[in-house]
């Protein structure tokens, strides 16, 4: 059965980078990714975590509240999670 | 040559600089504009370097860095988003035109009041003056140090008078970033605005402004930005509201690795080399006859000297020194002309000096010894 994938989103690339950079720095498994086609989606840019990952990242941003998003939806996962080449 | 004219912009930069907007220019995509390995990495970039200034001028964080072209730019943006239609702004008379033209622009189309606090003959700010200027102002936006006689003014004092007052506290920082240490919570400015290519060693074309997490600026300039592309407006989101259109990440880049130069070698001990070589020549240069040091009224000094030959026009003995010494300094009017008034040197101008972190004791030995040899010939 497919797993789903969740998506933080954000409003500006700023917080998608602080966010990212401070979750893997926490040492959450997450990527940055075009955000999906949703209605009234912020900013392109999102990060894309597994449903394996998902409690981690909620944890971490619980006691970070300096780590700004607007919110994490969840979706069928339509991507490869392990593609992650860049960062 | 021997570069005096890091008031201007700095130069040389650190090697360091040049290797980051090389590497930037053949690595960069759009910043924000695409979710790819090209653009990840210049959106890292930006945002390493909103990390960088924020720092170092111990600003609110990296989402209250803005950055523009220029520190201009980001004064437009401060006055003009912060100051009401009809609304009364204070500066002094020490202010660049980057400050002076802005409010300017505000009287004349806006209906603003603009109030002129005076500088004494020795270029203090006139502190009584200030206290019954601000009185009923909106807006106070006045300059960290002279861009002409590096007087260093006490900000802080400034600041609290003017939230005593009710006003919203602009410090234009463009000679102090990277010169002399800079704390903008400590001086307490609502929004705190910096130019890249002097003292923090980043190349033309860097710039921005720092708001407190409480001010909110509105876009003077409005288009693209890699979110709410459906909106007829742009986002308000800080710190991209400020940023329509493709930051400088290339530049920006350099700019992080001047910052990061300052950091190692130590922003207290930059300053005290730069005001060594520059307490230096205006000792030595007092003890000429002919010569007028303008300035000294500040809580600190940068490493500016600026003088007057009672003999020599400015502009030709600045142009003296380039032809005839290969040293490069500052004639004119400084982009300062409330300044020059208020010094009485409006007519005459004055040859600016301003040491950089790469300048050394022989560098003022040379500026020195062709002063005299230009004097003494004259």
């Amino acid at each position: 059965m497919a797993q789903n994938v969740f998506y933080m989103l954000f409003s500006t690339s700023t917080q998608a980078m602080k966010a990212f950079t401070e979750l893997r720095s926490a040492g959450c498994r997450t990527r940055i990714a075009p955000a999906p086609r949703l209605d009234n989606v912020c900013c392109g840019t999102a990060l894309l975590i597994t449903e394996e990952d998902i409690e981690d990242v909620r944890a971490t941003l619980s006691e970070r509240p300096d780590i700004a998003y607007d919110r994490i939806i969840e979706t069928e996962d339509i991507t490869n999670i392990h593609r992650d080449r860049f960062c | 040559m021997i570069y005096l004219d890091n008031a201007a912009t700095s130069c040389p930069k650190p090697p360091e600089v040049a290797e980051a907007i090389t590497s930037a220019l053949n690595s960069f995509g759009g910043v924000g504009r695409g979710v790819h390995e090209a653009s990840i990495a210049a959106a890292m970039a930006v945002f390493e370097a909103r990390n960088a200034v924020a720092n170092l001028l111990v600003t609110p964080g990296a989402d209250r860095v803005s950055f523009t072209n220029n520190v201009t730019t980001a004064l437009n943006l401060a006055i003009d988003g912060l100051l009401p239609d009809g609304g009364v702004a204070v500066t002094t008379a020490a202010s660049h035109n980057s400050v002076l033209r802005p409010l300017f622009r505000a009287r004349d189309l806006r209906k603003c009041e603009v109030r002129i606090v005076n500088v004494l003959p020795n270029g203090a700010i006139d502190m009584v003056s200030f206290a019954h200027a601000v009185k009923g102002a909106s807006l106070v936006a006045v300059t960290h140090a002279s861009n002409l006689t590096g007087d260093v003014y006490d900000v802080a004092q400034q600041a609290h008078i003017a939230h005593e007052a009710g006003a919203l506290f602009v410090l234009d920082a463009a000679q102090t970033a990277g010169s002399i240490p800079v704390n903008m919570a400590e001086l307490d400015a609502d929004v705190l605005c910096f130019t890249g290519h002097k003292g923090l060693l980043g190349p033309q074309g860097t710039g921005g402004l720092c708001p407190a997490r409480d001010i909110e600026i509105l876009p003077l300039i409005e288009g693209g930005s890699g979110t709410h592309s459906f909106d007829e407006r742009h986002p308000l989101a800080m710190p991209e509201s400020l940023e329509a259109g493709t930051v400088n990440a290339h530049g920006i880049a350099g700019l992080t690795a001047g910052i990061a130069y300052i950091q190692e070698r130590g922003i207290t001990a930059i300053a005290q080399h730069e005001a060594t070589l520059a307490n230096k020549v205006a000792k030595d240069l007092a003890a000429m006859d002919s010569i007028r040091i303008l300035g000294g009224g500040g809580i600190a000094k940068t490493g500016i000297v600026a003088f007057q030959s009672i003999n020599m026009d400015a502009a030709e003995l600045a142009d003296r020194l380039a032809t005839d010494y290969d040293i490069c300094t500052r004639a004119g009017s400084h982009c300062a002309p409330l300044m020059h008034k208020a010094l009485g040197t409006d007519k005459s101008g004055a040859v600016r000096v301003s040491f950089g972190p790469f300048n050394t004791k022989d560098d003022a030995t040379a500026l020195l010894d062709a002063v005299h040899e230009i004097l003494r010939g004259n």
